[in-house]
C-alpha cells in the first residue's frame, strides 16, 4: 500500500495503521495461526462472531473453533496452503463457544516469519443467515413439491372416475337432453380441471428440476404436438398448415417445447368454434440473430389488448381477473424462458383481435447446425 | 373378446374402467391392486390377458417394475401404461410399456389404443 506524500518510513507507519484499521474493523473474521494450530491474531470481528475474549483466544487451537466435521478438510486445506498454494472462496465451518455453528466462505494464505513460512492467515465472510435462507427455501421447495406431487396425483385420479363416471351416464341412460348438456358441460369442465391440474404440476416441476438443453427439431415436436391435440378433439379437425419440415430447423430445447406447441395449439381448438380448425404456423431465421420466429396464427377469439399485456405475467403478478384464463400461456412462457426463449402475441389481423391472435415464439437456433430455412 | 388386466391401487378407477369396458365389450379378466399382486395374477393367470392396464404409482411394488418383471416372465405380455404422472413416460416405456397414457383419459381414446394392441398381437400371434 502507498501512501501518497509521505516520506519513505512514514509511509510504511501510515499504511501498516491503515491496514490495522480495516482489518480491526471489517466484519469478516480475521486470524493468523501458527504452525502448531495455536492462534497468533484474531480480529475484533472473530471475537465478537465466535464469543471468546481477547484473553482466551492465545490458549486456543484450531480444533476449538472448526466444526469436527469439518476439521479434517480444513487440514487437508492448511496442508495444501503450506505447500505454498493459496486458496480462494473455500468454505470453513466454524463453532462458537456456545456450540452454535457459524458457516463462512473466504480465503486461506501461507503465514510468514520472516522469510519462513510458519502457518496460515485467513479471512472468512460470515454467510451463516444467506445458509439458513437457503437451506430453508430448499426445504419449502421439497415441501410444496411434495404436496404438489400428491395433491395433482390424487386430484388426477379422481378426476378420471368423475370423466368416467359422465361418459358411463352418457352411454348407458337415457337422459333428458337438458340433463345430457348438463353431464356433457360436467364432463368438459372436468377435463378443464384436468388441464389446470395438469399445468399446476409442470410449473411446479419447472420451478424445481434443471432439464436438460438440447438439439431439437421443432417440425417434429410441432407433428407429435399436434398429433396429441388433435386426439383429444375427436368431433373437430385441426388443420395446420406450415413450412416447417423435418430436417429443416435445428434449435435449443428441452423437453418440455412440445407442451408449448400442444399448449397453443390446443387454445386454437377451444377458442374456435368451427369443427375445421386452422391453424398457420410459419418459421425463418432471423438475420443476423441466433432466433428462429415461429408465428402460431389462429381464427379463436383472440385476446383484448389489456390481455395481451397480463395473460404472460408472472403468477406473482397477475391480477385475480385474470386467474381465470388459466395457467397454460403462464406455462408457456416459463418453459420458453428455461430456455432462452421468447414469446409475445399480436392481434392475426392487425387492429381486429376477434380474427384470431398470432403467438410469436423466438428459439434460439442450434450453433452446431447450418440452418437451411429462409431468414427475414 | 379383447381381455384386460387392470392395475391400479385405487378402488374407484377399477370400478368405473370395468364399466366402461364391459359396456364396450371387453372382457375384464382379473384386478390387481399394486404392482407385486400383478405379477403374481400375471403367473397365475390362464389363458394370460390381451392387454394389462398399468397404473405407476402403486404401494408394494411400482407400475415400471411390475412391467419389467412380468416381461421378464413373458415378453409377449403387452402393458399399457394409465398414469397420472407424466414424468414416468421415459421409465415406462424403456420397462417394456408398449405406449403410455396419461390419465385422466377419454373412454374412447382408451378403447383405442386397447384395440390397436390387442390387434397387433393377434397380427403377429397368427
Amino acid at each position: 500500500m502507498l501512501i501518497t506524500g509521505l516520506g519513505k518510513e512514514a509511509n510504511r507507519v501510515e499504511s501498516a495503521k491503515m491496514i490495522w484499521t480495516l482489518i480491526e474493523g471489517t466484519n469478516d473474521l480475521v486470524q493468523s495461526v501458527r504452525s502448531d494450530g495455536t492462534f497468533e491474531y484474531v480480529n475484533k470481528s472473530w471475537l465478537r462472531t465466535l464469543g471468546y475474549t481477547s484473553e482466551e483466544f492465545p490458549d486456543l487451537h484450531l480444533s476449538d473453533v472448526i466444526h469436527p466435521a469439518h476439521l479434517k478438510q480444513y487440514q487437508e486445506y492448511v496442508a495444501r496452503v503450506m505447500k505454498g498454494e493459496s486458496l480462494d472462496s473455500i468454505e470453513v465451518t466454524f463453532v462458537t463457544k456456545e456450540g452454535r455453528i457459524v458457516h463462512t466462505e473466504g480465503n486461506l494464505y501461507p503465514r510468514y516469519e520472516g522469510s519462513r513460512m510458519d502457518g496460515t492467515q485467513g479471512f472468512y465472510r460470515n454467510v451463516t443467515e444467506r445458509k439458513q435462507a437457503e437451506e430453508i427455501a430448499r426445504e419449502e421447495r421439497i415441501r410444496t413439491g411434495f404436496f404438489v406431487d400428491i395433491m395433482t396425483h390424487d386430484l388426477t385420479n379422481i378426476n378420471q372416475e368423475v370423466l368416467s363416471t359422465f361418459e358411463l351416464l352418457l352411454q348407458t341412460s337415457a337422459l333428458s337432453p337438458e340433463m345430457d348438456e348438463l353431464v356433457r358441460e360436467g364432463l368438459a369442465e372436468t377435463e378443464r380441471a384436468a388441464a389446470l391440474i395438469a399445468n399446476v404440476k409442470k410449473l411446479s416441476q419447472l420451478h424445481g428440476e434443471k432439464t436438460e438443453i438440447v438439439e431439437v427439431d421443432p417440425a417434429d415436436v410441432l407433428r407429435e404436438a399436434s398429433k396429441d391435440v388433435q386426439a383429444r378433439f375427436r368431433d373437430k379437425r385441426l388443420l395446420l398448415r406450415t413450412n416447417l419440415s423435418s430436417g429443416e430447423y435445428s434449435v435449443l430445447a428441452n423437453r418440455y417445447l412440445r407442451d408449448v406447441f400442444y399448449s397453443l395449439l390446443d387454445n386454437a381448438m377451444k377458442f374456435d368454434e368451427r369443427k375445421k380448425v386452422e391453424v398457420d404456423v410459419e418459421a425463418a431465421s432471423i438475420s443476423h440473430t441466433p432466433f428462429l420466429k415461429i408465428q402460431i396464427k389462429d381464427r379463436g377469439c383472440g385476446l383484448t389488448d389489456e390481455q395481451k399485456d397480463e395473460i404472460f405475467l408472472r403468477i406473482v403478478d397477475r391480477r385475480q381477473s385474470i386467474l381465470g384464463l388459466g395457467l397454460g400461456l403462464t406455462l408457456v412462457k416459463e418453459i420458453l424462458e428455461g430456455f432462452g426463449g421468447q414469446i409475445n402475441v399480436e392481434d392475426r389481423v392487425e387492429g381486429d383481435h376477434t380474427k384470431g391472435a398470432n403467438f410469436i415464439l423466438l428459439l434460439r437456433s442450434s450453433p452446431t447446425r447450418q440452418q437451411k430455412g429462409g431468414a427475414v | 373378446m379383447v381381455s384386460v388386466l387392470i392395475v391400479d391401487d385405487d378402488q374407484l378407477i377399477h370400478k368405473v374402467l370395468e364399466r366402461l369396458l364391459v359396456a364396450a365389450g371387453f372382457r375384464i379378466s382379473g384386478h390387481a391392486f399394486d404392482g407385486a399382486e400383478a405379477v403374481e395374477k400375471f403367473v397365475q393367470m390362464n389363458p394370460k390377458p390381451d392387454i394389462i392396464l398399468m397404473d405407476q404409482r402403486m404401494p408394494m411394488m411400482s407400475g415400471a417394475t411390475a412391467t419389467r418383471q412380468i416381461q421378464h416372465l413373458d415378453p409377449s405380455s403387452r402393458i399399457l401404461f394409465l398414469s397420472a404422472d407424466e414424468t414416468v413416460r421415459e421409465e415406462a416405456m424403456a420397462a417394456g410399456a408398449l405406449d403410455f397414457l396419461t390419465k385422466p383419459i377419454r373412454s374412447a381414446i382408451l378403447f383405442e389404443m386397447i384395440n390397436k394392441y390387442a390387434s397387433s398381437a393377434n397380427r403377429s400371434d397368427s
